[in-house]
């Protein structure tokens, strides 16, 4: 094997030269290209700014020969362009693996005719949109067999070379500046525009849409409520201020170059202090400055795996929440099965208490309690519960295959007592899980009942303290009937098979994959909103249910709301009620 | 009350016998070979998809004075021709209730004659097994097996009624399956001469395929909306319900083909905008169903690959098309006609469009190497033009002018000659013409038998002779020599509507479509 470390200062130098200018222009969203729709570029091809030089690379002895200089050409283009969807390490993520054992066994051809016609799976044509010229489609065919190189590190200095302070605290208003319920806002990921909408859960209508990173994981609430955390997949963090007379972005700063969450401080005495984002790549998360994004404290997640103890060199940081019972941040670290309880109340001298969980953590959510966190280890078919006061696991259980709880649901079973609910990617069932060791001792930490829903493919379920209904999606099951409508249980009675709620049919929308989305409650829990997933080019909507009467009540359609995904109600998300 | 309802049950039926209704008549002189239910026996299915091509007058004819060779008698003498008038309506209307086509009807049909490995695994004949040619005979639902090298029939059997689409071999050549319209499928041994197995794979077929490996058979359906795959003994292995992505919509299946180099069947759907891939290697790639959450931690949808389909969407209907001979692009004729769409199947979606005047059959293109590049050509339903196409830059290398809208083109790998027929022109039908495939010129035309619509070329394996089809009831097969364009023979057949040579289809052959 060749390789080229890439360390030669006179290299570096000129590739420097050549990759810091694309990068640049783009992100300042100038069309670099003709032709593209913008937000194809923002999403398809969110740019990680590497600069060739940087990522150690690897040469295949089987892969088609490639010159030095054409291998950093296409390393530019792939983090430029491909690394949002297939990965930076090109192992797969919305997009397909593109790892050498698949590529090579491809060939160039097939490669080149993906790269330039692209697929209905989601892939751009890269080629014919004139984007990528014909050589460039060539070196890309070949980089793609050969070793991916590992792409740079991502410390203080790069992140607060993306840090902007857009309105400085002092400068933002004294209190609150518009006449909305913020409580009952809503921040609506649009996940294909990079965008989120913001939407007042009174009337219904669209405040204002925020430009954020693409492909919005998830957003977050400073602990008052005032501030509106937004991450992408691309790492990059919005932070929104919800007191402007237009709430809009205040600061914003890249944690990496691929992330799925971001979360506050809640503990008494640091309400709104910091910030936490963990990120994939690279394997670390950071603290930050709650109101400014500045990047304090960067933590490191290499290590070992729990079970084999084995090293790890890429364990990717999957959800984080804050414990309100301790000044903690609950760390949950995917491929080492770490739960890591990080004291963020000395930074200088940071104490993380590590709890060997299972396996590939992914999401979870609290007990009703907060006492509780509950984290679906999703390859492992379990769920891991850890206990947030004595810093211990409680249990591991067995669930249905491929938990995917999103924050999970909790609710009283009228026979088995508090229940903690999630549903499955890869099986029918949502299971109950017994989460009260004091009064109901028999049933805690225990599958207590399993109820059938209408398949797999479950991204979320959702019930509220106020209601008596839990709502299953099943948005990527494969047959559209079924991803088309969600399932309703009527919790004082969960013997009875779940009611069927034909949310397509009620939206209006004809055409399209019209995938039904993630349940949320409004503030005072007698609404629940869905979002209608359709296609980029395709019209969604979010479709607004009365909870009392499971009958629809509002429809709300606007040409703005792109791939509406994940809804967080402020109230809600603020306070963990789920 | 009860006293009056059975007077009036027993007026109704005293009426029904005094008028004879249509569905009295059927039970009582059809129902024996037709089936109780219209679905078919020792003759045909009476069922509207199925008489499509029978223009009424004709059925009312064929009530009357009953079919030649066949064991439909006329019943003139036993019906008024009111009688027949009404009957003939009658099986021009829907069965009500839809018959049903599933699973165990499927599986309950099949008849094994010689149970698998029963028969002597060697050619039972002299002849060269893979020069033999099958020949269709629509005349009278007969099948011919002719020796290519002697030009002499060797064997002659009754096919099922209305054989559809060409006969699919396996890769040894050994077997040949034929579809009928009535949705028979039949596993002829060529070695033994004798019909093995044979399944009922729908009420109304479109055709079938055969894999490359010769393991599996699929078989597309215009009634029930199914495509039915099943093993090389025609057992069962499932029922694929054809339906749009969202599950909206039925469609039939226009035909069903076999990519050997994908390891797939690809199927054209009629009322569907898509196309399916289905493949038949057991270590197919999953199909990811939708959007995918992360493929490298598999959270998403995915489907197994291996029988079960691939949807390409498309922008237009697409059910007759042409491979390119490495299977990687298919090109199919939009239904308004004039433009062409070429379809990547690996990208799954249109690559380019090109020029196609009138309406092209694409399903009968065959390719060639002309100056070190590779041309495609097609015959055209509508317009007297063979268009010449190069498939690298799917640009119109030629418009050839002929002398009328032709159905089939031919050639073989040996011979510097195409055979195109004009047998949709009402003029030139009895006339096949013979272009130079390097020069793009007419070269000669031939016209054995002035009046009689001359179609359907093939090739010997070797290139030698091509077998040209007088399309009439008292027909003939042509046999030319291919260099010099002579008359060597000449083989009654009553309507050969096809021939198909063993060895030419087994290798794919770029002169004749698979």
């Amino acid at each position: 094997m060749n390789r080229f470390p890439g360390k030669s200062s006179a290299l570096l130098a000129i590739s420097l030269a050549l990759a810091a200018l694309p990068a640049h222009s783009q992100q300042k969203d100038k069309p670099v290209h003709p032709g593209t729709p913008k937000e194809d570029l923002m999403y398809r091809g969110a740019p990680v700014p590497i600069k060739p030089g940087e990522a150690q690379e690897t040469l295949r002895p089987k892969a088609p020969p490639m010159s030095p200089a054409e291998f950093d050409r296409a390393k530019q283009i792939y983090f430029e362009r491909c690394a949002g969807c297939h990965g930076v390490l090109r192992k797969g993520a919305t997009g397909k693996p593109l790892t050498p054992d698949l590529t090579q066994a491809r060939g160039s051809d097939y490669l080149k005719v993906f790269i330039n016609y692209g697929s209905p799976g989601g892939m751009p044509n890269w080629g014919t949109s004139g984007e990528l010229s014909e050589a460039d489609v060539d070196i890309m065919a070949r980089f793609l067999q050969h070793e991916p190189p590992t792409p740079p590190e991502f410390g203080l200095k790069e992140m607060k070379a993306s840090w902007k302070l857009i309105v400085p605290p002092e400068k933002r208003p004294k209190k609150k500046a518009n006449k909305l319920n913020l409580e009952n806002l809503f921040s609506v990921t649009l996940r294909d525009s990079g965008e989120v909408a913001l939407i007042d859960g009174d009337t219904k209508q669209i405040v204002n849409i925020v430009k954020t990173g693409y492909a919005v994981h998830i957003s977050r609430l400073s602990n008052s409520g005032r501030y509106l955390y937004v991450i992408g997949r691309d790492a990059k963090i919005n932070l929104i201020d919800l007191w402007m007379e237009k709430p809009d972005n205040v600061a914003e700063i890249k944690a990496g170059l691929e992330a799925r969450s971001v979360e506050t401080s809640k503990y008494k005495g640091y309400e709104d202090k910091y910030a936490i984002a963990g990120t994939y790549w690279p394997p670390q998360f950071v603290i930050m400055k709650g109101d400014t994004l500045e990047p304090l404290k960067i933590q490191a997640t290499r290590g070992m795996t729990v079970g084999e103890q084995e090293y790890h060199p890429e364990p990717r940081v999957a959800a984080i929440v804050a414990s309100h019972n301790r000044p903690e941040f609950v760390v949950n670290v995917k491929e080492t099965g770490k739960i890591l309880m990080v004291d963020y109340s000395d930074l200088a001298n940071l104490k993380t208490t590590e709890i060997a969980a299972a396996r590939f953590l992914h999401d979870g959510g609290w007990d009703s309690t907060k006492r509780y966190f509950l984290v679906a280890a999703n390859q492992s078919n379990k769920v891991a519960v850890v206990d947030t006061k004595t810093n211990k696991l409680a249990a591991l259980v067995e669930t249905g295959k491929i938990p995917h709880p999103g924050r999970g649901a909790n609710f009283k079973d009228p026979k088995y007592g508090p229940v903690w609910a999630t549903g499955h990617l890869g099986d029918e069932t949502v299971v109950l899980i017994g989460t009260d060791p004091e009064k109901n001792r028999q049933h805690a930490w225990k599958v207590v009942r399993t109820l059938k829903g209408q398949g797999g493919g479950n991204l979320f379920v959702k019930t509220h303290p106020k209601s008596s209904h839990l709502y299953a999606d099943t948005a990527l099951n494969p047959d559209p009937k079924i991803a088309q409508t969600v399932a309703v249980w009527d919790i004082r009675n969960l013997d009875k098979p779940a009611t069927i709620l034909p949310i397509v049919e009620w939206s209006g929308i004809k055409e399209g994959a019209r995938r039904i989305v993630q349940p949320e409650y409004n503030k005072a829990g007698d609404e629940v909103w869905f979002s209608v997933w359709n296609g980029k080019t395709q019209e969604s909507a979010i479709v607004i249910v009365d909870d009392r009467t499971l009958k629809l009540k509002h429809v709300i359609r606007d040409k703005r709301l792109v791939t509406p995904t994940g809804k967080f109600n402020v109230y809600n998300t603020q306070h963990d009620v789920y | 009350m009860t006293c009056i309802r059975v007077f009036t049950a027993t007026l109704l039926v005293g009426i029904g016998v005094a008028h004879s209704s249509p569905q009295t008549l059927y039970q009582q002189h059809c129902a024996a070979c037709h089936g109780a239910d219209r679905l078919g026996g020792t003759g045909p299915a009476l069922l509207p998809e199925n008489l499509e091509r029978l223009k009424r007058p004709e059925a009312l004819r064929v009530i009357r004075e009953g079919r030649v060779a066949t064991q439909m008698h006329g019943f003139s003498q036993v019906l008024s021709a009111a009688e027949s008038e009404s009957l003939a309506a009658w099986i021009y209307t829907p069965v009500a209730p839809r018959p049903v086509w599933g699973e165990r009807e499927i599986r309950d049909s099949r008849i094994v004659h010689h149970a698998p490995g029963s028969l002597p695994a060697k050619p039972a004949f002299a002849a060269d097994p893979l020069n033999l040619f099958v020949v269709v005979e629509a005349g009278d639902h007969h099948v011919t097996i002719l020796d290519g090298d002697r030009l002499e029939p060797i064997a002659r059997f009754a096919s099922r009624y209305a054989l559809h689409g060409g006969p699919k071999f396996t890769p040894d050549g050994r077997y040949v399956f034929f579809a009928s319209r009535d949705g028979w499928i039949s596993k002829y041994d060529l070695w033994n001469l004798k019909t093995v197995a044979e399944v009922r794979a729908g009420i109304n077929t479109r055709n079938a395929a055969v894999s490359s490996d010769g393991k599996f058979v699929a078989v597309a359906n215009y009634f029930p909306h199914t495509l039915a795959l099943f093993d090389q003994d025609l057992e069962l292995l499932k029922v694929l319900e054809v339906t749009d992505a969202q599950q909206t919509k039925t469609s039939r299946v226009s035909a069903v083909y076999d990519a050997a180099p994908r390891r797939s069947f690809v199927a054209a759907l009629k009322d569907v905008k898509e196309l399916w891939e289905i493949s038949y290697d057991p270590k197919a790639e999953d199909i990811p169903a939708g959007a995918i959450h992360d493929f490298r931690y598999r959270e998403g949808a995915f489907v197994p690959g291996f029988l079960n389909p691939r949807r390409t969407p498309l922008e237009d209907y697409l059910d007759d098309f042409f491979f390119t001979q490495d299977y990687h692009e298919l090109i199919g004729a939009s239904r308004d006609g004039g433009k062409g769409q070429v379809i990547h199947l690996d990208v799954r979606r249109r690559i380019a469009t090109l020029e196609l005047p009138g309406m092209p059959h694409l399903g009968s293109g065959i390719t060639w190497s002309r100056d070190g590049r590779t041309v495609m050509a097609t015959p055209n339903l509508r317009e007297g033009v063979l268009s010449v196409i190069d498939v690298k830059d799917w640009k119109t290398v030629r418009q050839v002018k002929t002398l009328g809208p032709g159905f089939f083109l031919r050639s073989h790998e040996k011979s510097r000659y195409a055979f195109l027929d004009a047998m949709m022109s009402r003029e030139h039908r009895d006339t096949l013409q013979v272009l130079d495939k390097q020069s793009l010129e007419i070269v000669a035309t031939l016209k054995p038998a002035p009046g009689k619509t001359l179609a359907h070329v093939e090739f010997d394996r070797y290139g030698r002779y091509a077998l040209a089809s007088l399309w009439e009831s008292e027909g003939a097969l042509v046999v030319y020599d291919a260099s010099t364009l002579r008359e060597v023979k000449r083989l009654p057949m009553r309507r050969p509507v096809g021939k198909y040579n063993v060895f030419n289809k087994i290798s794919r052959s770029e002169g004749t479509s698979h």
